[in-house]
């Protein structure tokens, strides 16, 4: 259901886009039915393709085990689930799986993390702005499901003729850092950085390593409890240079609303 | 206790070429994956039910 609210994304891009389980097609006709699915929902009923594939999943009644689940029957015959990621000659360009069944990521995090492309539909952004930085940061969007994992993500523009040190940087430089405090019953993983490149400084011994332009950071957050509403916070920390100058460093704290989204379908009492 | 799965082994490896099947989709029609595609990009995702 919510891949199909990044469908005009993956459109846009030239992206075609497959799902594939073991339910039959009458299955998938209602599902479709009842959720308006427009991308093709493939039945492979008996699992054939599934199998042929390599992917059928025969550690299935110890993944449920994990969290407490006794074996049920149709339990038996599901793939790892998980997506592969085609290039324009049908190769295998990446492969994205998750070591618990339970953990999925959103149509926007395959379309960012994956593919590199920016979502249309991604959630709300907030902003700050420092002097020579503009600051943005998002989640894939503004709800939550059990087990869902969010990106989120951070973007730095920095006006030409500045530069923002990464790792390492040079004594007494604030380097690029992202921290995200723990929340219960969120697990925060490790801030994906894009390399920095080499800078020579004028007159400054050996390479320096900087970002310069537009920079995207992003952070997986695994929500692992069904719960309420969450605030996440994001402190960036950054220091900005010229060739001639330095900038004071700058630390920023963004907060972004995430609802839980099953309170939205069924609403508890207060 | 089970260890961790090393995905890298597990169904078509990155680099190889995906491939090719035939399925019906949600309205019965047959699907070749590589033909539906077209020369374009594709995502292509495994789940475990719509029905559970």
């Amino acid at each position: 259901m919510e891949l199909q609210r990044s469908l005009p994304d993956f459109e846009r891009a030239h992206i075609a886009l497959f799902a594939i389980s073991y339910d039959t097609v009458d299955v998938l006709a209602g599902f479709a039915a009842k959720h308006g699915i427009e991308y093709p929902l493939l039945a492979d009923a008996g699992s054939k393709a599934i199998r042929a594939l390599g992917l059928f999943n025969e550690h299935v009644y110890a993944h449920h085990a994990v969290y407490g689940i006794p074996p049920q029957d149709h339990h038996w015959g599901v793939p790892y689930p998980g997506s592969f990621l085609l290039d324009e000659q049908g190769r295998v360009m990446q492969k994205r799986f998750a070591q618990s069944y339970r953990e999925r990521e959103t149509g926007v995090g395959m379309l960012e993390q994956g593919f590199g492309i920016k979502s249309a539909v991604h959630g709300a952004e907030a902003r700050a702005h420092t002097e020579g930085v503009e600051i943005g940061a998002y989640l894939d969007s503004t709800t939550y499901r059990f087990f869902q994992r969010l990106w989120l993500t951070i973007e730095l523009t920095i006006a030409p003729g500045l530069h923002v040190y990464g790792q390492p940087s040079p004594a007494g430089c604030m380097p690029l850092a992202i921290e995200v405090p723990p929340m219960a019953g969120i697990v925060v993983g490790t801030p994906r950085f894009p390399p920095p490149h080499p800078y020579h400084g004028d007159g400054l011994e050996g390479d320096l390593f900087v970002y310069e332009g537009k920079v995207a950071v992003s952070v997986p957050l695994t929500f692992t409890q069904e719960g309420d509403d969450q605030t996440v916070h994001v402190t960036i920390r950054h220091q900005a240079c010229s060739t001639t100058d330095c900038l004071r460093p700058s630390t920023m704290t963004l907060s972004l609303s995430v609802q839980a989204a099953d309170l939205i379908a069924r609403p508890r009492r207060r | 206790m089970m260890g961790p799965i090393d995905f890298s082994q597990i169904g078509p490896a990155v680099g190889d070429r995906f491939p090719d099947g035939i399925l019906p989709d949600q309205h019965g029609h047959l699907v070749d994956l590589h033909h539906a595609r077209g020369h374009h990009r594709a995502l292509v995702l495994f789940h475990r039910s719509a029905a559970w």
